[in-house]
């Protein structure tokens, strides 16, 4: 296509950004936020103008994508058993047992199959020069598959003749992949999803999900523990084996027994049924000391030392203050670098030095001075912008992508993807809490 | 000419296709159970109040303006609305009124939206775009206007999940939920006998086969009065009202 084309062909897609979002309203595609101590609910705004990745350059993504998960599966194997990465020094053991991650529950297990990371969304961005880094690895409950898909199907119904003419890979396949992780695991028994229920941020996808792969949604009242199996109970008193639970419940609330015990959302003794092998739980407990963003510095080194590859899909450059030569560097650099809070998530702990006068970097510097090992610095990366559709008019914003890739046999790499893209022409962040939209992730055939 | 099992599959397809709930051997929880029989309750609430207030906002025009209150009186609903034109807002729109037709309208919604596994997003989508509709009807000057659609909608609820919803109980506990607040709105405004005895028979023929636990005298009872060869007094709505109360 050339230029002229392309535009034309944008414009047809954006001129359905009203009517496609009007539907998704009212199919509740929304996400919860808590502001000021109240729950409100936000839609999630839907850019017809896709994210379109070519064949060739999906490959690599792919093979990259599967590459970084099955070393970080590896790494999360090894730290819960033998720890040898640790005795090999390649990763200090502090950025292990300091974090919240780690679960010493977990030490010494192994579970189901031996994956850990059923699901796993890497967040990716592509830089001007074309070349993809890997901006973050969710590896507990990463949210978002959702969205594409059902966008995917309203946009199939809007402008049939695209998806006649473009020939893209169909993502909503992404039921059907996650019903055969879920099988794959399955001790024998239901397959279920365990939710916090409807006040949490993801319910949408956690309902949408449940609907579309035929398992039970139940926010945990209904699942008890008997001996060493996890049962669901009818309204008839009778009771069905759960063989594997999709938790979208957090490690802390998972199970009151052993892990928060104020936690009124778990399920009692759940985790002991797990650790006896009989439920598999998806993702399992304790991924939180594989994706911290400490541990993210480590991942090219992980891949080295597992699989004996160099990563196909580099890191942002990422500096640790942890180590004495990053930490000057970053002293030095600093009102060009981005701060992140390791213990933070959804766009927060985020710190531009550009953004900061002198007396906030100065502060900021002594902070990170203090608590060497609670920050990374990252070297912005000035990703490209995609065009979106607003009002009439094709601007252009930041946008990043989650992949998700799921554990079967072997990684599973969806073709498509959540690309987020920020409203605010001024910034980088472009998380659904911040106030960010989404599009549609184009793989072609 | 495919193979039967090909054709098994074909049909499979469309049927997932149509976006069918096939879950025949899904296993109810005792949650779901109240959710399903109370998301029947809220829809036919918010029907039917519609109905009985389009009845009162018509009369209300060029007659008495007190008419609300007859029909507040009847359901038992407190009057705490200072005249008609109060009434008709808040009775309406007012969130936080336990009485209005909002408030149970969010309330089928909360009831929905927590299954949406088992009743497809399809029928949910019904319910949500009611709620947007009755936002539109709160901004109106023809307010009545948009409030036909709300009904509509509720309507099309309905016949969604009397399409989608392959699973009989799901669907039976739905309607036996409709009905009882249907018999239990009706008999409080002293509707036609007739009618509620017909609701009467609807409800037999269905609520065994919801496996909902329920009081087989009371139902007995409920049809004996309304099938009663009399003109019915005060005292037999009553005695429905209080049966079909404590029905479930």
């Amino acid at each position: 296509m050339d230029i002229q084309e392309k535009e034309l062909f944008r414009r047809n897609l954006g001129q359905h950004s009203r009517k496609i979002n009007q539907l998704l309203a009212r199919y509740g595609v929304k996400f919860g936020i808590y502001k000021n101590g109240t729950f409100k609910e936000q839609l999630f705004p839907y850019d017809p103008i896709p994210r379109v990745i070519e064949k060739d350059e999906f490959a690599v993504l792919e093979k990259g994508l599967k590459q970084r998960v099955t070393a970080l599966n590896l790494f999360l194997k090894d730290i819960y058993t033998k720890k040898q990465i640790l005795k090999d020094g390649v990763v200090p053991e502090e950025f292990v047992y300091a974090g919240s991650g780690f679960l010493a529950q977990c030490d010494g297990f192994v579970p189901p199959e031996g994956i850990f990371s059923h699901i796993s969304g890497i967040d990716l961005v592509k830089g001007k020069d074309g070349q993809w880094y890997i901006l973050e690895d969710n590896l507990r409950i990463p949210s978002g598959a959702s969205y594409p898909m059902i966008a995917r199907d309203l946009m199939r119904k809007a402008t049939p003749q695209t998806f006649e003419n473009v020939h893209i890979e169909d993502n909503r396949n992404y039921a059907e992949l996650l019903r055969r992780t879920m099988d794959h695991v399955n001790r024998g028994g239901l397959n279920v999803i365990l939710t916090p229920g409807r006040f949490n941020a993801a319910y949408f996808e956690h309902s949408y999900l449940a609907e579309k792969i035929g398992a039970h949604l139940t926010d945990g009242s209904d699942l008890f523990v008997e001996r060493d199996g996890l049962y669901f109970r009818d309204v008839e008193g009778n009771r069905e084996r759960v063989g594997a639970v999709y938790r979208r419940i957090s490690d802390e609330y998972l199970d009151p027994m052993n892990f928060n015990p104020e936690s009124v959302i778990g399920v009692p003794h759940i985790f002991d049924v797990y650790r006896k092998g009989g439920v598999a739980l998806l993702n399992a407990p304790g991924n939180g000391v594989a994706d911290d963003k400490g541990i993210y510095y480590f991942v090219p080194k992980m891949i080295r030392y597992y699989l004996g590859e160099d990563a196909i899909i580099p890191n942002a450059p990422t500096y640790l203050v942890y180590y004495e030569k990053d930490r000057d560097y970053v002293l030095l650099n600093f009102s060009r670098l981005v701060i992140k809070d390791v213990a933070e998530a959804g766009g927060y702990g985020v710190f531009f030095g550009k953004d900061m006068d002198a007396e906030k970097q100065d502060a900021f510097k002594k902070l990170i001075q203090k608590e060497p090992r609670r920050f990374i610095a990252q070297e912005v990366i000035d990703f490209q912008d995609l065009d979106l559709y607003d009002e009439g008019n094709i601007v252009s914003r930041k946008a990043d992508l989650r992949a998700f890739v799921l554990m079967d046999d072997e990684p599973v790499v969806w073709k498509s993807g959540l690309t987020r893209f920020t409203r605010n022409p001024a910034s980088f962040v472009v998380n659904s809490s911040q106030g960010g939209g989404f599009k549609d992730t184009w793989v072609l055939a | 000419m495919g193979t039967g099992v090909t054709q098994a599959r074909m049909f499979e397809d469309q049927i997932n296709f149509a976006g069918k709930h096939d879950m025949e051997k899904y296993a109810l929880s005792k949650t779901h159970t109240d959710e399903l029989y109370w998301l029947g309750r809220y829809t036919e609430r918010v029907y039917t109040s519609l109905d009985l207030f389009a009845s009162v906002f018509d009369e209300m025009i060029d007659g008495d303006p007190e008419a609300y209150k007859v029909m507040l009186r009847n359901l038992e609903i407190a009057d705490i609305y200072a005249d008609k034109k109060d009434f008709n807002k808040r009775y309406c729109f007012d969130r936080s009124n336990p009485d209005s037709i909002r408030y149970s309208l969010e309330r089928c919604f909360d009831n929905a939206v927590i299954m949406r596994e088992l009743i497809g997003s399809a029928s949910l989508s019904y319910i949500q775009e009611a709620i947007y509709e009755m936002d539109t009807a709160e901004k109106s000057e023809s307010p009545m206007i948009d409030l036909q659609g709300v009904q509509d909608l509720i309507v099309a609820f309905w016949g969604m999940t009397d399409d989608v919803i392959l699973d009989e109980r799901v669907r039976n506990l739905l309607k036996v939920g409709k009905i009882v607040e249907r018999i239990d709105l009706y008999s409080r405004m002293n509707k036609d006998m007739k009618r509620i005895a017909r609701e009467v028979e609807r409800l037999q023929g269905r609520i065994d086969k919801s496996g909902i636990v329920y009081d087989r005298k009371r139902l007995q009872r409920m049809s004996d009065i309304s099938h009663a060869d009399r003109h019915p007094s005060f005292d037999d709505y009553q005695m429905i009202v209080e049966n079909v109360e404590s029905l479930i």
